[in-house]
């Protein structure tokens, strides 16, 4: 359908005002808020991913584009909460305990979000406790941690510890990144996958959820 | 025998010329690293003179004993701005759009400035040891103070939203540090062997902007300030951490002589001497991870290995670490350098 495609067009190019009147008409054209953000937003979004891991896209063009994909997301989200619509799955994400920087992190929720999932985000200077907190209380069915520096990054290490010691370790999937990150460290602390960039994010949190790609 | 410092080992190297010997070079020491090394308190107090000189006399000792020709110095420019702080995250910058921009008071910065940091640079003048002089200058780039300033997921917003404003901030933040450099040139010229600018661009895959907006917006000013530094007869050192390359061309035909900060995770050093090295200098070589997780054994042979291997490469090089020393770095560890650069000197 020609006007889904120009939804996901003004998410691709981050046309805020676009994407809310397109959503809004798709809606009043019969089509379910399932069929818009699965059709439209997310096709935007998915196609954004991809240019960011190409370098073909920056941080700003993703910024713009999870700005458009807000403004179609603000129309939807009650319309699949009355439709008991759930989302893909649900992740709590965090800057490890020590560590303030949040960019990288922001970045992994919108795209995210923009695939789908629910994202809980649970800031910077993450504990532990209150990631184990959002598996308990939020029922993520996965964590994001990241780290942008050395030092901080071994929290990641010792999260991964008092999960196992709370013995939820399988009721999560453990996915981590930020710059001192690498699979080789991933693979020693037990975690389930590494992402180097925010749109891998993506990919990666489907394939350690078994979801489809 | 002591160590002498030769400040012009450094000229050479940033001149990209082989130098008769291979300086050691970092962009920063931490304060609270070389407390830890020198086990003694460092204070710092704008209006006692004796203190300010004693805090230098404390520095210059430190870099001499560790065998620097130069000391790393910056008069900060982004603590003096009203209202900064954005650049760490966590908070909005004070300009948010164009009537902030309007109202922000740009033209009381220099004063400011020169208030807090005429006594830094007296107390340096007055205890730099024979033979060392300082490498910096101003400190923080021309994207690093829009970051402060603006807030770096508002700046992304600001070049859509409002493309004239992001464009006049540019500019303005250019004709600022072009005023404190300026002064700096005039009044300190002489205390700086080397000039140089931190000005980070990039994070583990990518560049923070699109690289054709940092060479149309950022890279012109950066040609303002070198430009100036040349005219002082003086090289210009450019450090920028990330995943820059796709700027490196412009930052080149910008005129700078030498590059720092490299990451093993992003490139190799090798590869950065193989595209650069017969253009520029390069400075740096050891990976801030390889310092903070290694043992000092390690390390040591490490930097015997790769600080010959690169000095063979490059043209101009000084060694140290891709990035800085900060306060978590192991102080072993970091002495397993120098004293591997030290036994590479022998060689």
């Amino acid at each position: 359908m020609e006007k889904l495609q120009q939804l996901a067009e003004s998410v691709i190019n981050g046309k805020a005002p676009d994407a809310e009147r397109l959503t809004q008409e798709l809606l009043d054209e019969g089509l379910t808020p399932s069929e818009v953000l699965n059709q439209g937003l997310i096709i935007g979004m998915d196609e954004v991913g991809r240019r960011f891991r190409n370098n073909e896209f920056y941080v700003p063009e993703v910024l713009i584009a999870a700005r458009a994909m807000k403004s179609g997301m603000k129309i939807l989200r009650p319309l699949l909460a009355e439709t008991g619509v759930k989302p893909m799955a649900r992740i709590a994400i965090g800057t490890v305990k020590g560590d303030l920087h949040d960019i990288g992190k922001n970045l992994v929720g919108m795209m995210l979000e923009g695939a789908g999932f629910e994202v809980v985000d649970l800031g910077v200077d993450v504990s532990s406790d209150k990631f184990i907190q959002a598996v308990k209380e939020n029922n993520a069915e996965a964590i994001g941690m990241s780290a942008l520096l050395t030092t901080t990054m071994v929290n990641m290490d010792s999260t991964m510890k008092e999960i196992e010691k709370q013995g939820i370790r399988n009721q999560v999937k453990v996915i981590i990144g930020g710059a001192p990150v690498t699979q080789n460290y991933a693979d020693e602390i037990g975690a389930d996958g590494y992402a180097s960039d925010a749109a891998s994010a993506v990919a990666l949190l489907k394939e350690v959820l078994n979801l489809p790609a | 025998m002591e160590f002498q410092p030769d400040f012009r080992h450094i000229v050479q190297a940033a001149s990209n010329k082989k130098s008769e010997r291979l300086p050691l070079y970092e962009h920063q020491i931490n304060n609270e690293f070389i407390e830890k090394v020198i086990d003694e308190p460092i204070i710092f107090d704008e209006k006692d003179a004796s203190t300010m000189r004693h805090a230098y006399r404390q520095l210059c000792a430190f870099w001499k004993e560790m065998t620097y020709d130069t000391i790393s110095f910056e008069a900060g420019i982004c603590p003096m701005l009203p209202d900064h702080g954005a650049i760490s995250g966590g908070r909005p910058g004070p300009i948010q759009n164009r009537e902030d921009f309007a109202r922000y008071p740009f033209d009381e910065i220099p004063e400011i400035f020169w208030d807090h940091w005429t006594p830094h640079l007296e107390a340096l003048k007055a205890e730099l040891p024979p033979g060392m002089k300082a490498i910096g200058g101003c400190g923080y780039g021309v994207f690093e103070i829009s970051e402060d300033l603006v807030g770096y997921e508002k700046l992304c917003l600001l070049m859509f939203d409002d493309p004239d404003l992001f464009a006049e901030l540019y500019a303005k933040i250019g004709d600022l540090m072009m005023n404190l450099w300026k002064t700096l040139l005039q009044k300190y010229g002489d205390l700086f062997a080397v000039c140089r600018m931190g000005d980070d661009l990039g994070f583990k895959s990518s560049t923070l902007l699109a690289p054709e907006t940092i060479v149309k917006y950022i890279v012109p000013q950066y040609r303002r300030i070198i430009d100036l530094v040349h005219s002082y007869g003086k090289k210009f050192l450019f450090h920028s951490c990330g995943k820059v390359f796709p700027i490196m061309e412009a930052a080149i035909d910008a005129g700078i002589d030498a590059k720092h900060s490299n990451e093993d995770i992003i490139a190799p050093f090798e590869e950065w001497i193989e595209k650069y090295g017969d253009r520029i200098a390069l400075f740096g070589g050891i990976d801030m991870n390889l310092l903070c997780m290694e043992d000092p054994k390690t390390i040591h042979e490490y930097v015997l290995e790769k600080g010959k291997q690169f000095r063979d490469m490059a043209s101009g090089f000084a060694i140290g670490s891709g990035n800085s020393i900060p306060d978590y770095i192991p102080v072993e560890g970091y002495l397993a350098m120098v004293d591997a650069v030290n036994e590479l000197r022998k060689n």
